[in-house]
């Protein structure tokens, strides 16, 4: 049986999207079974008839991206109403997203620095004129409607989001893995007690090897294992760009608390080393966290 | 442990927390009076510095 | 609002990459008044970047988009190189501009057969159901099949370069981290051959388009501006070079390195729009409106890089002149752009330093400064700032992003189109071809 689907996007990079397109040729057997009723970065339909249908009338909503905006606001609860069960597509709307880093500053100076202040800016002013108006805070999307499921990443790999889809579409269930990164990885592994760390441009990283064991900050060990270790087979660090394990709620804390037991230097070595903890042990997921949570309160509070 | 503290010290630091609220202190059930004298430290060091601006759920 | 104006929105604009609505008012008279391009939506990586290791900013740019998240990875690094006064290994280079060429590949395709090919093949006044890449695959399945392997070869080549084809992660200050195998080499050599094929029957199906379109295309929307783009010695190129901006008459009135953009640069905030409106700042705003990608790159250049591309330039320049004004030329100039990156792309391949190891430097060190890293995306030129402290620690960001030099022409070619549909009813006398997609 054909299923309604709706693919909203709210602010984000369409990096799930194209993942979606980079199925390629696997599209083909996809989208007979798809009735795609809604998804503005490809097809026609406009948001008034998103909101004309229905509610409950689409089997499967997928929300890409997060509440930077009241437009966005708005569009994630449309969708929600509309759509039997609704999928947080991606890490921006599991966690939030890289957009969430905003969250260390309030949304006046976000707007002071790109609208008044920037370099080449030669007349400025904040725009508001047919225009949404901006959210104080980035919460993530779980937190303002119900999230019936989540498949995290950035973006979801195209092999994800087919077994996702495949699972929605044939009734079976899809339980994110209670694995991390390292369970897919190919280097070497040795015992970790790390002296020094490096920065990922120092030295050389040298292929096969585990790369935090070689002293670079590669948060492998903490970030749920759905990617395929896509960074380290290329000798790169892992950035934890899918976000935690299931059950871990504190993606960074989680990160902290394991370096503490690895790290063999004195806190003021290891303080010396993580200059920008928040840019260092969270990525797309600082918007979750229970530091950003509490801002993201009191911030509130503040405005009324 | 003091590694785990060092490094949040600093992430409270930079999420605009402010660090002179949080305090760790070592103690064994044997030595309370290590325990006590830190609490009473932290108490007068927390009422000096006033009521905390980030209050949840009030 | 007076009783008498009428206000059209459309929300949102749909085919585009970003968030857009269209607000465009009438008199009562049915005088077009005003035509704003409204951009809803904008995440401040200007201000989140601030405070960040330098060398994680290619990591965390790219997600500012994920068609063209290769431009942003690379137009980050040579911000920081810049910055730190790193000169990365030539072999280094050319793996970049394997990358950045790969991705200009399957941008170019995606744009052409998934945004804009709905609108020829089914006809501007077709069904809005019909008017998408899904009718497309299912209406003409060849056409489909052949739209999809272009783009598979293009994002499987980024993905062996950069690690991963969106959010590539391999290119870092200093190099590379990871060398281009011979493996993979051999692979796509192999593919390569298909490639170019598909690629030259996707020119014959733009030709035929454009040819059954001539009429909207030399009348509707046929607004100067003035261009901006980048070359090497006055070929078009899109990794590494100068810039030029070229005014409506076809002058060339600047020609300077990306580092010296801030005497040429403005950029207006209008109020009506997140995205800003950049000019060519000597000439004043709105005067001075500037648009970037395909067409503006094919402007300014003197010719292309690669033979077939520049005959295709060259048949493009005899149909239109030079400069070409008219907005629907935009998709003609992209598919001359799709030929050049696969014959760089070919050349790339073909040369034996691609899979040398030697790709990057080890000695890496921050430093206290600033650099310009530019690059042309396949909507424009991409511009990166960043200021660093000693410890290579982020200060400060100015970003000028490829569409961002769109905005305003894309406003000024909506007013031009709006007041040929609402007051001069050009679309009832068009001559359209019969849609192949009914």
């Amino acid at each position: 049986m054909v299923k309604r689907i709706a693919l909203v996007q709210l602010s984000s990079c369409w990096g799930c999207d194209q993942s979606l397109v980079d199925l390629h040729l696997r599209l083909l057997d996809v989208l007979p079974e798809l009735d795609i009723v809604y998804w503005p970065a490809v097809v026609d339909y406009k948001l008034a008839d998103l909101e004309a249908m229905p509610n409950s009338s689409i089997h499967f909503g997928f929300v890409e991206g997060s509440c930077r905006t009241k437009e966005d606001e708005h569009l994630l609860k449309v969708v929600r109403e509309k759509s039997k069960v609704l999928i947080a597509w991606g890490s921006c709307s599991a966690y939030g997203g890289v957009q969430g880093l905003g969250n260390q500053w309030t949304i006046e100076e976000l707007l002071d620095r790109k609208f008044m202040k920037a370099d080449t800016i030669t007349d400025p002013r904040i725009p508001e004129e047919n225009l949404p108006g901006f959210t104080n805070h980035i919460i993530p999307n779980p937190e303002i409607v119900k999230v019936d499921a989540i498949l995290p990443g950035c973006p979801p790999t195209s092999d994800n989001t087919a077994e996702a889809l495949t699972a929605l579409l044939t009734g079976k269930p899809y339980d994110l893995p209670n694995k991390t990164v390292c369970d897919q990885c190919p280097m070497e592994r040795k015992e970790k007690i790390i002296k020094k760390f490096k920065r990922t441009h120092e030295g050389k990283i040298e292929p096969g090897i585990c790369i935090l064991d070689q002293g670079y900050l590669c948060l492998g060990f903490a970030t749920i294992g759905l990617c395929g270790a896509q960074c380290p087979t290329v000798n790169t660090p892992c950035k934890g760009c899918f976000g935690p394990p299931p059950k871990i709620k504190d993606h960074g804390a989680k990160v902290i608390s394991a370096l503490g037991a690895i790290a063999d230097m004195s806190p003021d070595e290891l303080k010396a080393a993580f200059p920008d903890p928040i840019g260092s042990f969270y990525f797309t997921d600082y918007a979750s966290s229970y530091l950003s949570k509490i801002r993201g309160k009191q911030r509130s509070e503040a405005k009324k | 442990m003091r590694s785990r503290f060092a490094l949040l010290e600093n992430l409270l630091d930079e999420a605009g927390f402010d660090v002179r609220r949080v305090h760790l202190q070592w103690a064994s059930a044997a030595e309370g009076d290590v325990f006590a004298e830190g609490i009473t430290n932290m108490v007068e060091r927390i009422k000096k510095l006033g009521p905390n601006p980030v209050k949840v759920g009030d | 609002m007076s009783r008498d104006e009428k206000t059209i929105r459309i929300a949102p604009v749909t085919r585009l990459e970003g968030h857009g609505e269209l607000t465009v008012k009438l008199t009562k008279a049915g005088k077009v008044k005003d035509v704003q391009f409204n951009v809803s939506s904008t995440r401040f990586f200007e201000k989140f970047l601030e405070g960040r290791f330098a060398e994680e900013a290619p990591r965390i740019a790219p997600r500012i988009c994920g068609i063209c998240p290769e431009p942003h990875h690379l137009a980050a690094t040579k911000a920081v190189e810049a910055a730190w006064d790193i000169t990365p290994p030539p072999a280094a280079v050319k793996l970049r501009r394997l990358l950045i060429n790969a991705k200009q590949y399957s941008s170019h395709a995606l744009h052409f057969f998934a945004l804009a090919a709905p609108d020829f093949l089914a006809g501007p006044l077709g069904d809005p159901a019909l008017r998408n890449v899904v009718a497309i695959i299912k209406a003409l399945p060849d056409v489909g099949k052949m739209a999809l392997e272009v783009m598979q070869f293009g994002q499987e080549l980024a993905a062996a370069v950069g690690g991963k084809a969106i959010h590539p992660v391999t290119s870092t200050p200093g190099g590379m981290l990871n060398p281009f195998s011979e493996e993979k080499r051999d692979e796509f050599l192999k593919r390569f051959e298909k490639a170019k094929e598909q690629t030259l029957a996707t020119v014959t199906l733009a030709k035929k388009v454009v040819q059954d379109y001539w009429d909207p295309i030399t009348k509707l929307a046929v607004t100067p501006t003035y261009y901006l783009g980048m070359h090497d010695k006055g070929n078009l190129e899109i990794y590494d070079g100068n810039l030029r901006v070229m005014d409506p008459t076809g002058k060339i009135v600047a020609d300077f390195k990306p580092k010296d953009y801030r005497k040429y640069y403005g950029e207006y905030v209008p109020n009506h729009s997140y995205a800003t409106h950049i000019y060519y700042k000597p000439d004043g705003y709105p005067k001075g409106i500037w648009r970037a990608n395909s067409l503006a790159r094919c402007n300014v250049a003197d010719k292309m890089a690669t033979p077939i591309a520049q005959e295709a330039l060259q048949e493009m320049r005899d149909a239109l002149g030079r400069p070409i004004h008219a907005t629907f030329a935009y998709h003609w100039a992209r598919i001359i752009e799709l030929v050049q990156a696969i014959e760089e792309i070919e050349g790339l391949l073909k040369d034996p330093d691609i899979v040398s190891k030697d790709v990057k430097l080890s000695d890496v060190e921050p430093k206290k400064g600033d650099g310009v890293g530019c690059v042309e995306a396949p909507r424009g030129t991409l511009l990166h700032h960043y200021w660093t402290d000693e410890k290579g620690i982020i200060t400060k960001v100015n970003m000028v992003v490829a569409t961002n030099n769109n905005i305003a022409g894309i406003e000024k070619s909506l007013m031009d189109a709006a007041k040929q549909i609402f007051e001069d009813k050009v679309h009832e006398s068009l001559q359209l071809p019969d849609p192949m997609i009914k």
